[in-house]
């Protein structure tokens, strides 16, 4: 490389430096993408995203909360994690997938997704809720 | 000398220094970085992805604690950035997205420095380069950290600090002190469950701090574009940042972005800040064995 380009690469990170915070609001409004990630310069501009998740299975027409042990719960938890951080973006397939072949009779799998945000008008903690819905044979088994 | 392309000129915005000068620089804030990472690596091994392959992260530790020891001399500098840049691609990959920002701006930092010519001609013009380039990304950072805190619109009434002093120790402890007696209670007293609330505190001066907070941020940047102001707006810049520290704790974002700032100074200033930013990072690695020291077996 000679040096002119090395140095017109160097301009080239300050100007992804400068423009990449614009594209990052971006991801947050679109993906829910936590403003503190991604290294956008946000970092305590506004409270860290905080996401729970609570697994619901249905087998027969019948729903109850999965209690997840061991790895699937670890899996669980890193997937809570995954979506803390970035959002929409963070795919629930592996962990629909598992939980599918964890146990035969599951015939869907729902996801319920809490997010704790601190509401701009009313200053106080809400949860947002969102629910996904995944069928058998729909993502894998 | 003056700069050559369009973009090599818009870099050299940030100031100019004499060759031996941008050398000793380069030097510095390549020991800088290097120490960051490596002292980083093993600050991490006790966090959640890092602690679950406590072998292969503990390797990746050994090994950015000797990129930084052989970074120290300027002839295994380049190969030491380059083992390092490698290393944190897989660190950052691996754990991704559990990254920290600067674990971004060390990467960025050190592809800088591993664009710079090893030798020949060349040299000269890239260290400048890199250094303005830099001392760009120290500028832009801190002015985009104004910018969306304003975005956000949580600092504008204090809130994003009521939050944080409710919630967090380390700005109860500091920010606290900002917060009428009564108010500090009730705060404290809220918790952080679906349904606390509210945290528009009652504190004149919590909502003064945060507004003249992102409003430093967005202006004390701006005098580093002038030769005049450069200086003065450094020593601003770093004291708003130190002060920011306090309460946020980010130590090795802290001790990056203070090196960077420090590029703006007509001397060499990080190879001086270099022992003591050494020291912050190792107190902080230890500060629990410290406190068990100095309280006789306990940690608060």
């Amino acid at each position: 490389m000679s040096g002119s380009n090395r140095r017109n690469l160097m301009c080239a990170i300050v100007l992804f430096v400068l423009v990449w915070p614009v594209a990052h609001v971006g991801l947050v409004a679109r993906y829910r993408v936590d403003p503190w990630e991604l290294f956008a310069w946000s970092m305590y501009a506004l409270p860290a995203a905080r996401v729970q998740i609570r697994v619901e299975v249905e087998r027969d027409g019948v729903t109850s909360p999965l209690r997840a042990m061991g790895e699937l719960r670890k899996n669980v938890l890193g997937y809570a994690r995954r979506t803390s951080l970035l959002g929409t973006l963070a795919s629930p397939a592996s962990l629909v997938h598992e939980i599918l072949a964890s146990d035969e009779s599951i015939d869907v799998v729902t996801l319920v997704t809490r997010e704790v945000i601190l509401d701009p008008d009313s200053t106080m903690l809400v949860g947002i809720e969102a629910r996904q819905r995944h069928l058998r044979g729909e993502t894998g088994p | 000398m003056a700069g050559g392309s369009i973009s090599e000129r818009a870099l050299d915005w940030t100031g100019v220094d004499e060759p031996e000068l941008a050398s000793s620089k380069l030097r510095s804030i390549r020991r800088l970085v290097l120490i960051s990472i490596a002292c980083e690596g093993w600050y991490v091994l006790g966090f959640v992805p890092y602690s679950s392959s406590p072998f292969a992260y503990g390797l990746v530790a050994i090994a950015l604690l000797g990129c930084a020891i052989a970074g120290w001399r300027d002839r295994f500098g380049r190969i030491a950035c380059a083992l390092a840049f490698v290393l944190l691609c897989g660190v950052v990959v691996s754990a991704f997205p559990d990254n920290a920002n600067h674990q971004y701006l060390a990467l960025i930092l050190l592809g800088l420095l591993l664009l710079v010519s090893p030798s020949g001609p060349e040299v000269e013009a890239d260290t400048r380069a890199a250094l303005s380039s830099m001392r760009w990304i120290a500028l832009v950072g801190v002015v985009w950290a104004g910018v969306m805190k304003l975005y956000y619109g949580y600092w504008l009434g204090g809130e994003f600090l009521a939050f944080r002093v409710a919630s967090d120790p380390g700005f109860t402890r500091t920010l606290g002190l900002l917060v009428p007696e009564e108010e500090l209670a009730r705060l404290v007293s809220l918790g952080i469950d679906v349904g606390a609330g509210p945290f528009r505190a009652d504190a004149p001066l919590l909502v003064l701090v945060s507004n003249l907070t992102w409003i430093l941020e967005i202006v004390l940047p701006l005098g580093l574009l002038w030769s005049r102001t450069r200086v003065a707006s450094m020593i601003a810049t770093i004291a708003l940042f130190v002060a920011i520290q306090i309460g946020a704790r980010e130590m090795f974002f802290g001790g990056l972005m203070v090196g960077l700032l420090l590029l703006f100074d007509r001397r060499d200033r990080v190879a001086s800040a270099l022992p003591w930013i050494f020291c912050l990072y190792v107190g902080w690695l230890l500060r629990f064995d410290i406190q068990r020291w100095i309280g006789g077996g306990q940690v608060g």
